[in-house]
């Protein structure tokens, strides 16, 4: 395990940036994802049993998306006319059995909404920071280790994507690229949700190259890398093989919160009108196409079902991500 | 969804529903109408390209703004049989010659604009030369295929014009009202095109502040305020000058939910819905008298799937039309989304139209799988494809898609594949004018003399080219003849008999998909009063047909 | 004076001079305030100029690239403007917006009418063409979201400042973990799925709030406050439990340091020793996320204005893209992005000036 430098703090980089990595993606505010401990006593046991809660959840979702095909639930597409807007945990003699979470608008099941949801918002989510942290962490490796004009040209770059907010370039990209994915892919559901990923992925890359440049900067300077240089192994060896081992442990924590972002972006943009088309189910669709029965009052659940899936996995992610940075990330040595 | 309406007459009786009043008996003494407020209305869209009435695509909401700031030459009156007639309005009188080619009108004197200028025949003449297309600076694109068969207006004296038309046209007075859009312009807003779809000058009882370069009054997507015109020359029963109101507000509120939550947070006071579930929803309200509630399915517009025609699409092939007619069931349409409110049509024209026939005559395919599949396997035979598919479009509200969705659903088990696609309520005209889809959902073809509709059925426009508004390319030689005929038709009895056979021809072909009547609500705060409108000047009882609810004679107290 | 009276190239440029001077002007007074200095006044102001010109750099890139993206959007203005239209209709149409000149043309087009204040939304009537200025529709959309960003911004601050402090004093104890622990869940908890939760709650169950809506200030003051409440309560939950963290966390490492004991050790009172001494030093994370926030928060919080229709800035935004107005979506997304950029700036400045090490290193 690699040990936190102890750089002077006079030579650090104080910026705005280092002290608060932002992703600005939320409803346009900041959620700053560092420089915020989770709890002191993490940084000393393991893992808290609140982690292990989280995990337990995680595991379990992923579990649940990738086996209800076999699973006791019904179909995503389904439909009993009488189980419309049927409570959940409904008693009474003329509900159907079978569908704890109740039923939709229209008589589907919405255990089965929300797995099948589960695993658009999901894939989602973790393609989307799979494609931020490869192409941006990619960049700000470069960036932290080379320093110089690239590292300027990169900066900026990334500087003048970040003043574009962010869910409105989301929204556009997704409305631009729909259209052309789905030339490609003839599958509706498909071109959807590579299109949210693709669009997702793009708005992730400046903080993530921002962060993974920030802890690059750091490791750069210690004596190995030094000694690595000086031996003369060429940089792209330094970087990949000294660096990135050390650098890519931070990294995972942010991985872990940059998804409980994407999460609550798809559902976000699907509120705006964008997003996964229906019937095909996400979180986020299933709480707009649901949230006329809200407000009538007749079926609440429709909203609150996918609401809460949304918080605990986020909760969850957070959580579990704030455990990884305390044990992991190098800047923690507090600022 | 869409209303892409036009009007007419109509014959025989509605029905309202439930708690609110209906056409039938509209709410009977509601105390003495007193003077000033304001109501604020909630609207279900804007009208995104403004109120230049000749080119202006104005839907339900448009409408209702129109309403308030133009009148229109005539409007459709109680006959006292149940049934509508056409009356003269801002007009005192509308008369055909025998041969029905010839109609004079003749507005009433006293009236003036309300820039000031005076309502006379002029006015009229260069009002309805613009929606023909005879204005050089003023399209309208529509109404001049409406209109194609007038052949010319002129100038008879100063309050007089008369019409020429090329054939015998016997429902023409119905077109002078078209739904509440053909409203009488003011010459001043028709010379200045580049302002004309806001700088809005008519004669009806409310007006906005005439701005010709900034649009004050009309604040898109947020607001249309317009103050009561003081010079309006209509008066209520009792001689009191109308409106009562100081002010009306409009304000698109597209989310149904919010609006109804509007109605009853306060923000607003008045609003109309088509939704099944709201309209359950207000009649509680109404039950506990915190809401007024009027409720109308007369001369109704119908919520159908309307299906593309065109070669290339799949509906080209009547087999795969009636497929999709008897694997669908509108009927759960009605009972999960709608509440159960609005009534099933299986025909295009409600049961006040002359044109309508009983449900069992017209034999439109019922719900039935086996026949469903037999239809596609004749399809895959004449057309050597393996499976039938086709894209369902809708707009993105919500409430439609859980439609789309339940459609997709019911067909799915025949067997066909559907796929589903939304689309901007801004967009989606544009999409249906293209023909780029295969079927929609969509919603037309409000009460009134059938005559109104040939402009969405008939194939070709004057010089012959394709009938660019038949969103399904129908080309069928029967609905032309039909609507060729029926135009003309004087007796009343062989007219209606001419017409009758359209819904059966609609039935065999299985063009549209029908679903159900829509059911109008206009719901105001305990408050508010006079949502049915006063007597017409002319004493007969008004009727409230599809949305167009006249707001003159509202009042608080 | 009639507002139509001033030349339109007065006010984005007064908006521009407002905003920028605003946040400099914020950080000099905190800087003064806490540090007491006239150095405070020759850095902000040396750090001003250089990162001025960067900041008109950036968003001259911004506004490129993102009229770039946005001329990618599919969908044709004159579609949604004309409807029923023959396709020679469209093309003179389009031909009159002048958007069948080269990107180039149309980008200097754009750029000059931005820094005049002359853009304009598409709008045609029949043949026509003029539409209402962008900075009009602006004028109204604006206050909505900057209130909607104040009244959300002093909420979470009073109420995280005190909790911050409390739970740095408490930390360690019950009462401070299950302090971190609730507001943690509260900045897990999406702002939306809260705003349906009050919308249910407040709205929907007992008519205590509307569930949509915006009421001027103006027109009834009681209306507006409670037309704003919920979406700024919903904006504000996640922000309290982010800022009070932020404090928690910087207050308990001010709280170890040598000074504080000392202070301790003279026998202060532990309520001056919290607010005098050690808040001060302590705010820089929370005053930082703050400033980055309020930039953030000028293209407003649009989720929330969309789900209670309040028609601030987002919702224009969301319109314009909706509506393929392409000139108004690139004039929002260029003053977000001074906006935006402004509040970093300022608070780069505000940093260099309030970090007593960064002070001591160049003073060195």
């Amino acid at each position: 395990m690699p040990e936190r430098p102890e750089t002077p703090v006079a030579d650090r980089e104080l910026t705005a940036e280092a002290v608060a990595e932002v992703l600005p993606i939320d409803a346009g505010l900041a959620v700053p994802m560092a420089a915020v401990e989770a709890d002191e006593g993490i940084a000393k046991k393991k893992l808290g049993i609140g982690a292990w809660i989280a995990i337990v959840w995680l595991v379990g979702l992923v579990l649940a998306c990738l086996l209800v095909p076999i699973l006791p639930v019904s179909g995503v597409e389904e439909r009993n006319s009488d189980l419309a807007f049927q409570q959940p945990f409904c008693t009474a003699a003329d509900c159907v059995s079978g569908h704890p979470l109740g039923g939709d608008s229209i008589g589907r099941d919405m255990l089965a909404r929300l797995i099948y949801g589960a695993r658009n918002s999901l894939f989602v989510g973790i393609g989307s920071v799979t494609m931020g942290i490869l192409v941006g962490g990619f960049l700000g490796l470069v960036a932290g280790y080379r320093r110089g004009r690239l590292e300027t040209a990169i900066v900026a770059a990334m500087d003048v994507m970040l003043s574009v907010p962010a869910l409105i370039l989301a929204l556009a990209l997704t409305i631009f690229l729909e259209e052309r994915v789905q030339e490609i892919f003839k599958s509706k559901e498909t071109a959807g949700r590579l299109t949210l990923t693709f669009a997702l992925g793009i708005i992730a890359i400046p903080t993530l190259a921002r962060i993974t440049r920030a802890n690059t900067l750091v490791w750069s300077q210690r004596e190995f890398v030094t000694a690595a240089r000086a031996q003369g192994a060429k940089d792209f060896r330094i970087m990949f093989r000294e660096v990135l081992p050390n650098v890519v442990p931070a990294m995972a924590a942010i991985a872990l919160l940059a998804v409980a972002v994407i999460v609550i972006a798809e559902a976000s943009i699907s509120i705006l009108g964008a997003g996964i088309d229906l019937p095909a189910p996400t979180w986020g669709n299933t709480i707009v196409g649901g949230y006329k029965h809200l407000t009538n009052g007749k079926a609440p659940h429709i909203v609150f079902e996918p609401s809460a899936a949304i918080f605990i996995t986020v909760l969850s992610l957070n959580y579990l991500g704030d455990a990884v940075r305390a044990k992991f990330d190098v800047r923690e040595a507090g600022v | 969804m869409i209303a892409a309406a036009c009007g007419g007459s109509g014959g025989g009786g509605g029905e309202g529903g439930g708690e609110g009043a209906t056409f039938d008996d509209p709410p009977t003494d509601e105390g003495t109408p007193q003077r000033g407020g304001k109501v604020t209305y909630g609207l279900e869209a804007e009208t995104g390209g403004g109120w230049c009435l000749p080119s202006s695509q104005l839907a339900a909401g448009g409408i209702q703004v129109a309403g308030a700031i133009y009148d229109t030459l005539t409007i459709p009156a109680n006959d006292g049989e149940g049934g509508v007639e056409y009356v003269p309005f801002l007009a005192e009188s509308v008369e055909p010659d025998d041969t029905f080619t010839q109609w004079t009108i003749k507005v009433r004197e006293g009236i003036t604009f309300h820039d000031g200028t005076p309502l006379n025949a002029e006015a009229v003449k260069g009002t309805l030369d613009a929606f023909r297309g005879q204005n050089p600076n003023i399209g309208a694109p529509l109404f001049t295929f409406v209109f194609e068969k007038v052949s010319a207006v002129d100038v008879v004296d100063d309050l007089t014009v008369m019409v020429t038309t090329e054939v015998p046209w016997v429902a023409f007075d119905a077109f002078l009202w078209s739904t509440g859009r053909l409203g009488i312009v003011a010459p001043a807003q028709l010379a200045a095109p580049d302002t004309c779809n806001r700088n809005l000058i008519g004669t009806g009882p409310f007006r906005i502040i005439n701005c010709e370069t900034e649009s004050c009054g009309w604040t898109i997507n947020d607001k249309f305020v317009a103050e009561a015109n003081p010079d309006y020359w209509r008066e209520d029963e009792n001689g009191e000058k109308l409106p009562y109101l100081d002010a009306i507000e409009f304000r698109p509120v597209i989310d149904v939910a919010q609006r109804v939550n509007g109605l009853k947070g306060g923000e607003l006071n008045m609003i109309h819905t088509t939704d099944g579930q709201q309209t359950e929803n207000l009649r509680t309200d109404a039950d506990a008298g915190t809401v007024n509630l009027f409720e109308s399915d007369f001369a109704a517009e119908t919520s159908y799937t309307m299906l593309n025609t065109d070669e290339s699409s799949p509906f080209s092939n009547q087999h795969a039309r009636l497929a999709v007619a008897y694997a669908g069931d509108p009927q759960e349409f009605i009972d999960l989304t709608q509440a159960g409110l609005p009534a099933r049509s299986v025909q295009p024209f409600s049961p006040d139209n002359l044109a309508y026939n009983d449900p069992a005559d017209v034999k439109f395919p019922k719900q039935d799988l086996d026949k469903a599949r037999e239809e596609i396997e004749l399809y895959k035979q004449d057309t050597g494809q393996s499976e039938l598919a086709f894209d369902l479009l809708s707009t993105t509200d919500p409430g439609t898609v859980e439609i789309a969705q339940l459609l997709q659903s019911q067909v799915e088990e025949a067997g066909i594949r559907v796929t589903l696609e939304q689309v901007e309520q801004t967009q989606i005209i544009n999409t249906a004018l293209a023909g780029d889809f295969q079927a929609v959902l969509w919603r037309n073809h409000p009460g009134g003399d059938p005559d109104t509709q040939l402009v969405w059925w008939f194939s070709v426009v004057e010089s012959g080219a394709d009938n660019f508004v038949n969103f399904s390319r129908i080309h069928d030689a029967d609905i032309d003849r039909i609507f060729t005929e029926g135009r003309s038709e004087t007796d009343p009895a062989a007219r209606a008999e001419i017409y009758k056979e359209l819904p059966k021809v609609f039935a065999e072909q299985a063009y549209n998909i029908w679903g159900w009547y829509t059911l109008w609500a206009f719901a105001g705060a305990d408050d508010v009063h006079g949502i049915f409108p006063p007597t017409l000047p002319d004493g007969q009882e008004p009727v409230v047909i599809a949305s167009v609810q006249s707001v003159v004679g509202m009042w608080i107290g | 004076m009639n507002r139509a009276d001033i030349p339109t190239w007065v006010w984005p440029v007064a908006a521009l001079v407002v905003v920028l001077f605003l946040f400099l002007f914020v950080s000099a007074t905190i800087a003064m305030a806490v540090v007491g200095l006239g150095l405070a006044g020759s850095v902000v102001v040396f750090a001003g100029w250089r990162r001025l010109v960067q900041v008109f750099v950036v968003i001259l890139l911004v506004t490129f690239f993102a009229s770039m993206l946005i001329r990618f959007l599919p969908g044709d203005p004159t579609d949604s403007l004309l409807g029923f239209a023959t396709p020679e209709q469209k093309a003179q149409v389009a031909d009159e917006l002048g958007l069948n000149d080269p990107f180039y043309v149309q980008y200097g087009r754009f750029v000059e009418d931005f820094f005049t204040g002359e853009t304009r939304y598409y709008q045609s009537s029949g043949r026509a063409i003029g539409g209402q200025k962008v900075w009009e529709r602006l004028g109204d959309a604006l206050p909505i979201s900057l209130q909607l960003m104040f009244y959300a911004q002093i909420l979470a601050l009073v109420f995280a400042l005190p909790i911050g402090i409390f739970a740095a004093y408490k930390a360690g104890t019950r009462m401070d973990k299950g302090l971190n622990t609730v507001a943690f869940g509260l900045l897990s908890l999406p702002n939306f799925v809260l705003a349906y939760i009050l919308i249910y709650w407040l709205a929907v169950k007992n008519n205590v709030f509307p569930s949509q809506g915006y009421v001027p200030f103006g027109e009834s003051a009681s209306e507006h406050f409670k037309s704003m409440f919920l979406p700024s309560v919903s904006l504000a939950v996640g922000q309290i439990a982010i800022y009070m963290r932020l404090l928690r966390s910087d207050m308990i490492q001010t709280l170890q340091e040598d000074f504080i004991t000392m202070a301790r050790a003279k026998g202060l009172t532990t309520r001056r020793i919290l607010l005098r001494h050690a808040l001060r030093p302590s705010s820089f994370s929370l005053l930082t996320v703050a400033a980055i926030n309020l930039g953030a928060l000028i293209g407003g919080a649009v989720v929330l204005e969309v789900v209670f229709q309040l028609g601030g800035v987002g919702t224009l935004i969301i319109q314009a893209v909706n509506e393929q107005q392409f000139i108004a979506l690139q004039t929002f997304v260029g003053l977000i992005a001074i906006a935006y950029v402004g509040a970093n700036v300022a608070v780069d400045v505000l940093y260099s000036v309030l970090d007593p090490r960064i002070r001591h290193a160049r003073a060195a």
